[in-house]
């Protein structure tokens, strides 16, 4: 079986730093691929590469085994890849239901979108997708008021309803059970588990083993832009190389690194935030990491 | 009505169309500071034109017609440029407009001319409620919401195949025509037009008006302006310090309402408030 995206050999680097390293991942088709690896790994950017964010200094991106390189970032979406946000990317003027509306854009064509109000009859289609996503997502409570303020976890799942309604036949998520609470977790993990079409490809990131191991029939794991480990989730989890990326050999940080190794999770790689990226408390989005 | 009256009325009609051309490019996230001079092309295309023998709503129309091919024509290269840059160049478009007209003999080049037709309160104010018609329901549509996410987040926007480009020249192309209208019928009520009123304090004060009134809806722009042109007009028996007051409100209403009077959260809290028990 051909994979439905294939990077191969993809290579990028900011400024003199190579933040990913001639990286291969396949993506087969109807798989649900677990992207891990530590903080600064370069799993976000491999999204952002996927999705035409950045272009690959080397390599190339193949989506049904054709290159999608030269693809600018507002086509990309047309191909059938729909992707959410880590930092959250809301639009701050609009409700829910509008953000959420937002991701039909290219489904719409160019007259009924100057000529068609969104709360008229003519937009019943699109108003009737947006509510059954927000429904799906546990959203319909806050359908009409502005994204701006909600929770964390409110948020998120708008990105994820927003992607959804892209109608992604590559869909990536980017840490989306970030900042949920066990219960939302679980409630995610089966909505991921059953809703999702089976034909559709989904390459998550992820940090929580249970929720990769429950969901993910292929596991890549990530350090420094380069693939470490592959293949089923307990075997990439367990793996030496990757407890060692998620525990840092040589850590220089002042704490003690010796000894009980989970609490040290967090501080080992140090998080270099990009510019991008908005604040929040801290190790709010970390998951369970028990390796 | 008197005819102070009718006048303050026609000037508030011009001032709201003139904010709502502003409005467009702004809801887009970029700053036009080049109304005026889209209205001097209005104005002068509905002079020559009239005067040329062309019935009114005519002559008006071409005009609008003419400021919106050069809005097209200049929103490319301008729109290359972004945000403090992208503002600069609008600004020097404008005043580019007015050297030509002042250079023109034609035109009357300093000393104006006089406009042949004249248009009174009633049928510009009906020019100016379809105005605020068209604007609200452009907003309430689907490009009316790509304008909010494009100056939410340009690049949020383009991932979901948003082509920022394609409606950002849109807007500016709209916002362009709208101020080609109000200069059209500022010229057809004063009967006159002169280059020099189109400067950029006129432009200023079209931004104004907006961000004062609020980007976040499509009646910002009417609340804006129908505020700050009669509030002085009101302030007029206090004379010399009118205009002192009238800044120091600008003043405290942007360190209070940074995001203008009329946002969403306020409608939607006018809107929800629960009778009181
Ligand atoms: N626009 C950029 N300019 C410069 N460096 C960047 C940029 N974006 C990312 N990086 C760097 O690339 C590396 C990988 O970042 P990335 O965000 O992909 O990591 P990640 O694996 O998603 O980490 P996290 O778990 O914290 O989300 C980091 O060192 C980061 O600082
Ligand atoms: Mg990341």
């Amino acid at each position: 079986m051909k994979p439905k995206l294939f990077l191969h050999g993809v290579t990028l680097a900011f400024g003199g730093l190579t933040v990913i390293d001639s990286l291969d991942i396949q993506v087969m088709p109807g798989s649900r691929t677990g992207l891990i690896g530590p903080n600064g790994a370069g799993k976000t950017t491999v999204f952002n590469l996927i999705s035409g964010v950045y272009r690959p200094n080397a390599g190339e991106i193949l989506l049904d085994d054709e290159a999608i390189d030269a693809v600018p970032l507002d086509r990309r979406v047309r191909l059938g890849i729909g992707r959410t946000f880590q930092n959250l990317r809301m639009m701050k003027h609009l409700t829910v239901l509008e953000n959420i509306m937002l991701g039909q854009h290219t489904h719409v064509g160019l007259w009924q979108r100057m000529l068609v109000p969104l709360n008229s009859p003519f937009n019943r289609a699109g108003l009737t997708e947006t509510r059954a996503a927000a429904q799906l997502m546990g959203l319909s409570a806050h359908a009409d008021l502005l994204a701006d303020g909600l929770p964390y976890g409110v948020q998120k799942r708008i990105e994820i309803a927003r992607a959804l309604v892209t109608r992604p036949r590559l869909l990536l998520l980017d840490e989306p059970a970030a900042g949920l609470n066990s219960s939302e977790r679980d409630e995610l993990l089966s909505i991921l588990l059953t809703q999702l079409p089976k034909e559709m490809s989904v390459l998550i990131v992820e940090h929580d083993v249970a929720f990769v191991s429950s969901l993910c029939d292929h596991v890549v794991a990530l350090n420094f832009g380069r693939k470490i480990a592959e293949g089923r989730a307990e075997a990439v989890c367990s793996h030496p190389a990757v407890i060692e990326a998620y525990l840092g050999k040589d850590d220089d940080a002042a704490d003690a690194d010796a000894g009980v190794p989970a609490p040290a999770l967090d501080e080992t790689i140090v998080p270099q935030e990009s510019d991008q990226k908005s604040e929040r408390a801290p190790g709010a989005e970390r998951g369970t990491h028990a390796a | 009505m008197s005819g102070y009256a009718l006048q303050i009325g026609a000037i508030l009609c011009v001032h709201v169309i003139a904010a709502y051309a502003a409005y467009m490019t702004l809801a887009a996230g970029q700053l036009n500071l080049g109304i005026a001079g889209f209205m001097a092309l209005g104005a002068y295309g509905s002079a020559v034109l009239s005067n040329a023998g062309w019935a009114m709503p005519q002559s008006i129309a071409g005009a609008v017609l003419l400021a919106s091919l050069v809005g097209l024509c200049v929103s490319y290269p301008v729109l290359r440029a972004r945000g403090i840059y992208l503002t600069i160049a609008t600004l020097a478009f404008s005043e580019v407009v007015v050297a030509l007209i002042l250079n023109m003999e034609s035109l009357g080049a300093a000393s104006g001319l006089v406009v042949v037709g004249h248009l009174g309160f009633w049928p510009i104010l009906w020019v100016t409620l379809g105005v605020v018609a068209l604007v609200v329901f452009l907003a309430s549509t689907r490009f009316g919401l790509c304008l909010t996410a494009i100056r939410n987040d340009a690049q949020g926007a383009a991932v979901f195949g948003v082509r920022t480009r394609r409606i950002e020249v849109t807007a500016f192309t709209i916002g362009a025509a709208l101020a080609g209208l109000a200069g059209a019928l500022y010229a057809h009520h004063f009967s006159y037009v002169e280059a020099q009123r189109f400067n950029v304090l006129l432009s200023t004060y079209a931004v104004l008006y907006t961000l004062l009134g609020g980007l976040q809806t499509p009646l910002g722009p009417l609340v804006g302006a129908a505020l700050f042109t009669l509030a002085p007009e009101l302030l007029r028996g206090t004379d010399e310090w009118r205009y002192v007051t009238f800044g120091a409100v600008i003043v405290v209403l942007m360190l209070l309402r940074s995001e203008g009077l009329f946002t969403r959260s306020f409608i939607h809290n006018l809107m929800h408030r629960r009778p009181a028990t």
